[in-house]
């Protein structure tokens, strides 16, 4: 689901990588809401978590698409590939399981209503940060060297962009509505201002653990230092040779071992 | 009844197979479950549903076998880039990871859904795997051949091996060969996936597709300097790729400073700019020495054992274009590579060897389609979103007559298919002789590229009429397993579905009992003999599991008739 996104970058790399990070946030969301609507057993909840579905679905279309734009004359970059696998990696989701069987209805409600709130003050701030902004600068940067036929275009594509970007920003304020009303109706004032406090930080955290490359490089580059260290010595042994030729063996003993 | 189950997992595409007795009855991929392609964490959905399905326990699973060796698999990649540990440092970092996220912990995670007694809890040899997945479709075959199988595997890496050939005798199974990583001409292929830009385990397909507009104009520099096949070894020249350092990259900085920079994503909309002529000439010599590398291995082992019975198993194996030239060996009697080849599949093969190692003899023969292995969400509103379109028994003849208007249809039907094509069940379907329509289907509902033809689907019967085949593979296009040459007047009349070069990776229709065949014997009647067959799903997105996948695939690609379970339904 939505994580914690910093908005304030501002170089093309992390321009890019937030266009990226919103597509997975928002495809998560997408497969978190259509999980939903396969297991819930009421069919009003289910019709609503497709409809929602559908749109994160459609989010997801829109930032790719300006991701494309953003990055269009640009060599490909493995960094920037959007791979559905990546949503487990990255934290978007987890990988043990989908949040509509881990929490209760009224946690679900709450849950989305935290992020759906995330996503649009995240959205907001773009849309005044002026991303938009500059990517409608590059195109006008590219319009000046190519062609007017080309210029024209683009414009078009410009404008576009704009008024989807409000569509995209109303069905969010729409989620959050929807979302936040239902938690309201089903929790007690207190319990209802400590799962949103308890989602947030979990937004938080998750988004600490998961995205910090600095935290898990220091981890992993520990640990790597201190198997390097112990198999170091073996090093010589370390060279395997395989014969080329066996029969394969199906025997119980043999197959029972991970080696 | 007792069940063997066979799972792969943390590589590409998790997936679980089960054994009822002697048969096969389901095998589910676990990205069916969790709408992620290529989902490669352990299958527990899956696994969960198999287990509600045919209540599983320890009672009645006799074993429970994961596709290959965890240990074997993690120590050969670890001790290779222990020996160079600080320029191999990131796969170094990488693998010291999978010790508590990968394989090792297969028992533990079977467990916490099935609890099985430990002895229960089985590992077969990655390529074995592959390996018995291919022999599991020979009651599709017309030849025989002999009782000697001759087996190759190839695939990126598994179990630190690269590429096995194996002999199968009954129910004996010996390796004759054995090529170990960093040797892989698999990860030579993905490494210009990489290159040119597509997703290493989705894009080889793309790059297959691309090379038919290219020349290889590079082949003699590849084979010169970065890969051959020399005293019966395949020789990997390493200062080109960067996979045995970086798990992020593939290609190295020399790759990159021959080949030019990558290329950028407007590159490959314009079939006839100098860019575009650039991807595809690499693509083309990346591709001319994948199949000249196969043929010669091919020959070799034929050479040196005899058996002209020829199966072919590993993620390479889903390249149809060299697996039709491999079938097209003068030697080879009979040619098989299973719907499944790559990882997926292997789960498959994992539950044979068990079967094996239980009864001392191998399950011969599946299903292509595994029945009611679809899961309907937990409420039923499918009528709020279709309604029925013809009360009449006559939805077939009904369809028939769309598709010859030129309609696309979606077909959701009885069982899904083992693999990554759709045989029917879960198709999306329309007129091949309407070029237009055919391209709207293929570039702007599903977002294919341009330079990739969709796939034909005809009856058996008429097969001859228009493509050139051969008994020895023919069953393989039951699957499109393999590409086969149009004949001129296709190529005529049936442009949108042959490709460039002439080929066409066809589908035959044989059992009478598929929706597939019923259409098309109606279509046949009105004057149409080949319909266009792709998978039902929008991009990048895996094959639709059940109607909610249906519908949300449906508003997405904008289509509107459903043919489900043999009636015709309209989206609302």
């Amino acid at each position: 689901m939505f994580k914690n996104i910093d908005v304030r970058k501002s170089t093309h790399e992390q321009k890019t990588r937030t266009f990226l990070d919103f597509s997975y946030a928002e495809f998560s969301s997408a497969i978190e809401m259509l999980q939903a609507a396969k297991l819930t057993n009421n069919k009003n909840l289910s019709k609503g978590f497709i409809d929602h579905s559908l749109d994160e679905f459609k989010h997801t279309s829109f930032f790719l698409k300006s991701l494309d734009t953003f990055l269009a004359n640009e060599h490909y970059n493995n960094k920037y590939k959007f791979d559905t696998k990546f949503v487990y990696k990255l934290g978007f989701i987890n990988s043990n399981y989908f949040l509509f069987t881990r929490y209760t209805l009224e946690e679900f409600s709450m849950f989305i209503a935290v992020n759906e709130s995330q996503a649009l003050k995240l959205f907001t701030k773009i849309k005044k940060l002026n991303f938009i902004k500059d990517i409608k600068d590059q195109v006008f940067l590219d319009k000046i060297i190519s062609e007017e036929k080309e210029h024209l275009l683009l414009m078009k594509k410009s404008e576009n962009f704009i008024n989807e970007y409000n569509d995209l920003l109303k069905d969010e304020k729409k989620h959050v509505t929807l979302s936040t009303n239902f938690s309201k109706r089903n929790l007690t004032k207190f319990y209802y201002k400590f799962l949103n406090f308890k989602f947030l930080l979990i937004n938080k955290l998750r988004h600490l653990f998961s995205k910090n490359k600095k935290i898990n490089g220091l981890i992993n580059y520990i640990i790597s230092i201190i198997i390097i260290i112990l198999i170091y010595p073996l090093k010589r042994y370390l060279n395997e040779t395989e014969e080329t030729e066996k029969v394969i063996s199906f025997s119980n003993r043999k197959s029972k071992l991970m080696l | 009844m007792k069940y063997i189950i066979g799972v792969s997992a943390f590589y590409y595409e998790s997936s679980v197979s089960l054994i009822e007795g002697d048969k096969f009855v389901e095998f589910l991929k676990e990205e069916s479950f969790t709408r992620i392609k290529g989902t490669n964490v352990f299958p527990k959905l899956s696994l969960q549903f198999l287990k509600e399905k045919y209540n599983l326990t320890d009672n009645n699973v006799v074993a429970c076998v994961f596709y290959e060796k965890p240990f074997l698999s993690w120590s050969r990649l670890t001790f290779f880039s222990m020996q160079k540990p600080f320029k191999r440092w990131k796969i170094n970092s990488s693998q010291f990871k999978k010790i508590w996220a990968g394989g090792f912990l297969f028992s533990y995670f079977v467990k916490q859904i099935i609890p099985l007694k430990t002895n229960k809890i089985l590992y077969s040899p990655h390529h074995v795997s592959h390996a018995l997945t291919s022999t599991l479709y020979d009651n599709y075959k017309k030849t025989n051949g002999s009782d000697s199988k001759l087996i190759f595997v190839v695939d990126g890496v598994g179990d630190g091996e690269t590429f096995s050939i194996f002999k199968m005798n009954k129910s004996n199974l010996s390796r004759i060969y054995v090529d170990l990583f960093p040797n892989s001409i698999g990860l030579f292929y993905s490494t210009v996936t990489d290159y040119l830009g597509f997703n290493i385990n989705e894009g080889e397909f793309k790059v297959m597709g691309l090379s038919a507009y290219g020349k290889p104009v590079h082949k003699d520099f590849i084979l010169e300097n970065i890969i051959n096949w020399k005293n019966n070894k395949i020789d990997i020249n390493l200062s080109w790729f960067d996979f045995d350092k970086n798990p992020e990259r593939s290609y190295s900085q020399k790759f990159l400073n021959y080949f030019g920079n990558t290329r950028s994503k407007s590159d490959l909309t314009n079939l006839l700019s100098v860019d575009f002529r650039k991807c595809a000439d690499i693509a083309s010599s990346f591709q001319f020495v994948l199949e000249y590398l196969l043929l010669e291995i091919t020959k070799w082992a034929i050479y040196k054992t005899g058996i002209k019975n020829i199966y072919f198993s590993g993620g390479v194996s889903q390249n149809s274009l060299a697996m039709s030239k491999i079938a097209n060996i003068n030697e080879i009697q009979s040619f098989t590579v299973p719907p499944s080849p790559g990882d997926a599949g292997a789960a498959l093969g994992a539950a044979n060897f068990g079967y094996h190692v239980i009864y001392k003899q191998f399950v011969n023969s599946t299903p292509l389609f595994f029945s009611n292995n679809f899961k309907f969400p937990k409420t039923n509103i499918f009528l709020d979103y279709f309604e029925s379109f013809d009360k009449l028994n006559n939805n077939i003849k009904k369809v028939a007559k769309l598709l010859l208007t030129g309609e696309i249809i979606c077909i959701f039907d009885s069982g899904s298919e083992t693999g990554p094509r759709s045989l029917g069940n879960r198709s999306l379907i329309c007129d091949a002789k309407q070029t237009s329509v055919v391209e709207t289907l293929n570039y702007k509902i599903k977002g294919r590229e341009s330079y990739r033809p969709l796939a034909p689907v005809i009856l058996k019967k008429h097969l001859k009429k228009y493509f050139n085949s051969d008994t020895k593979y023919e069953h393989n296009l039951l699957w499109m397993g393999l590409t086969v040459k149009a004949k001129k007047e296709t190529i005529l009349n049936f442009k949108s579905c042959v490709h460039i070069d002439g080929s066409s990776r066809v589908q035959v229709v044989l059992d009478q009992n598929l929706i597939l065949y019923q259409l098309l014997q109606e279509t046949t009647k009105l004057g149409n003999d080949i319909l266009i067959n792709t998978s039902f799903n929008f991009s990048d997105e895996p094959i639709v599991f059940d109607y909610m996948d249906c519908y949300v695939s449906m508003v997405k690609m904008q289509l509107k008739y459903l043919l489900y379970n043999e009636k015709l339904y309209l989206r609302k």
